[in-house]
């Protein structure tokens, strides 16, 4: 059974006059894993951010549907950024917290109890007390997703998690989102470089270039046969940057 | 001539008893600076322009003007406007005049050390639900806070040293003290040489405290 959680119909995101996304499409079911790849520029964090409500909509939807109500997604999603922007002057534990301390949603001590238990689902308990500032790059990621998890939010954005972490980082962290979507129920939509990643957890692959969706297919079948040149043309290069780290 | 080593080490004592009235006047100066100072950049902060019009020429007024101007304007001129103001005590106009001056001061460091918070802090809260007012007290004034603190440090260690400024409206002060044991005794080089001295250990110890407080922010390297 399935039931689509998002709709996006429409989308055009305008910057200062200069269109960055148009008629963006798609719809995403309960529990899918969509990634979005594209090269730098195509606009996968301007996509990201809409949903999110960081960057504003020019004009078109974005639907939220859970099981009673239509709505918006920004207050239904959790989000884990490149830089992590973990808040500097808290806890580890403080940071994981923060999304039901600081919204009021629970008092601190509750909200603590219950950072605790997603830190050592991803393993990071040991840093509990530690300002970010002391933490490895995959540790501070590892803490931005338990903190976007706190949320409770049914959907989680990911943009390009890995991408400022060293290589020994990148592993673990992958290792973490691979855990957390197999442990959840929530729906995914990751942006990232690390193909392979994508073609394992993915169940749908949107490719973007230009500010527009050009492929929105299955997982199988966008690493099956391609024909259109600017994802050959991508596939490739990246192809060849994984070569090239491995 | 010759120093007179004597009446040096005597002089200390008669000038430390002044010190309780500098550390009381650079205190009060130092509160009154930093509350006006964040009231000031908090209006500079406003989306409503007449706000920060007033912040801006609030700042730029206070920095301009000098401050032996500001403290015979608010001694000897404001009174004849505010007639209530001549029962008010010279040490007390010197703490609102010098106070009003150093909160410009504060304002523009407050200003910049907010601005100097990483903006993926906001947008983090933002993204993740977070009440905008607990975002602004628990993330983005600490934040600024630690930022602020070397530039305020510097201008404490200032406040300290202007304090030797009231004694341009009789008040004695250390220095003013030091002005009339030197007029006295004729031994200038003995008495500038101890109230100098003073100065430095106040502001040495100023600066260790200043630096544990720093030493122990440290650990959010914001
Ligand atoms: N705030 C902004 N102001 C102006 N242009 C922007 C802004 N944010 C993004 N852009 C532009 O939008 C395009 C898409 O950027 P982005 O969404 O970051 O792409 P991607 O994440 O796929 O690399 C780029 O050309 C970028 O320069
Ligand atoms: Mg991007």
């Amino acid at each position: 059974m399935t039931k689509t959680i998002i709709e996006v119909n429409d989308l055009s995101v305008s910057i200062n006059g200069k269109s960055i996304l148009k008629d963006i499409q798609f719809k995403a079911e309960k529990g899918q894993v969509l990634t979005l790849l594209g090269p730098s520029g195509a606009g996968k964090s301007t996509l990201i951010r809409t949903l999110n409500g960081l960057q504003d909509l020019s004009s078109g939807e974005i639907l939220f549907y859970d099981d009673i109500s239509k709505g918006h997604l920004a207050q239904h999603s959790g989000m884990v950024f490149q830089h992590f922007n973990l808040f500097k002057n808290l806890t580890a534990i403080e940071n994981v917290a923060s999304p039901a301390w600081l919204s009021g949603e629970l008092t601190k001590k509750e909200a603590l109890t219950k950072a605790h238990v997603l830190l050592k689902q991803l393993n990071v308990d040991q840093q509990a007390q530690q300002y970010p500032a002391s933490l490895s790059g995959g540790q501070k990621q590892r803490v931005g997703i338990a903190r976007a998890l706190m949320t409770n939010a049914p959907i989680l954005l990911l943009d390009e998690p890995t991408s400022a972490l060293d290589p020994e980082s990148i592993q673990e962290v992958l290792l973490a989102i691979a855990d957390i979507i197999k442990a959840t129920d929530k729906t995914v939509i990751l942006v990232t470089h690390e193909l392979r990643f994508a073609k394992q957890i993915s169940d749908k692959i949107i490719f973007m270039y230009d500010g527009q969706i050009i492929a929105n297919e299955t997982t199988n079948a966008f690493f099956g046969a391609q024909t259109n040149q600017h994802i050959q043309n991508f596939l490739q290069s990246e192809n060849a940057e994984n070569i090239r780290y491995a | 001539m010759t120093f007179d080593w004597h009446y040096f080490f005597h002089v200390f004592p008669l000038l430390i008893k002044a010190l309780p009235l500098t550390l009381y006047l650079a205190v009060g100066i130092v509160i009154v600076s930093l509350i006006v100072g964040g009231v000031i950049s908090y209006l500079g902060l406003q989306s409503f322009r007449p706000l920060r019009w007033f912040a801006s020429i609030y700042v730029s007024g206070f920095r301009a003007v000098p401050a032996v101007v500001q403290i015979f304007l608010a001694y000897y001129g404001l009174p004849e406007l505010i007639p209530a103001l001549k029962t008010v005590s010279p040490q007390t106009i010197i703490i609102f005049a010098l106070g009003f001056k150093y909160a410009a001061y504060m304002a523009e460091t407050f200003r910049s050390a907010i601005h100097s918070v990483d903006y993926g802090q906001q947008e983090a809260a933002k993204a993740l639900h977070i009440k905008q007012s607990q975002y602004v007290l628990r993330v983005l004034w600490p934040q600024a806070a630690v930022n602020a603190l070397p530039t305020v440090g510097n201008y404490i260690i200032g406040i300290l040293k202007e304090t030797s400024l009231v004694f341009v409206i009789g008040v004695s002060e250390m220095f003013g003290e030091g002005k009339l044991l030197a007029g006295a005794s004729f031994k200038y080089l003995e008495v500038y040489v101890a109230v100098g001295l003073i100065y430095w250990a106040l502001v040495v110890a100023y600066s260790s405290l200043q630096r544990a407080v720093e030493w122990r922010f440290k650990r959010f390297e914001v």
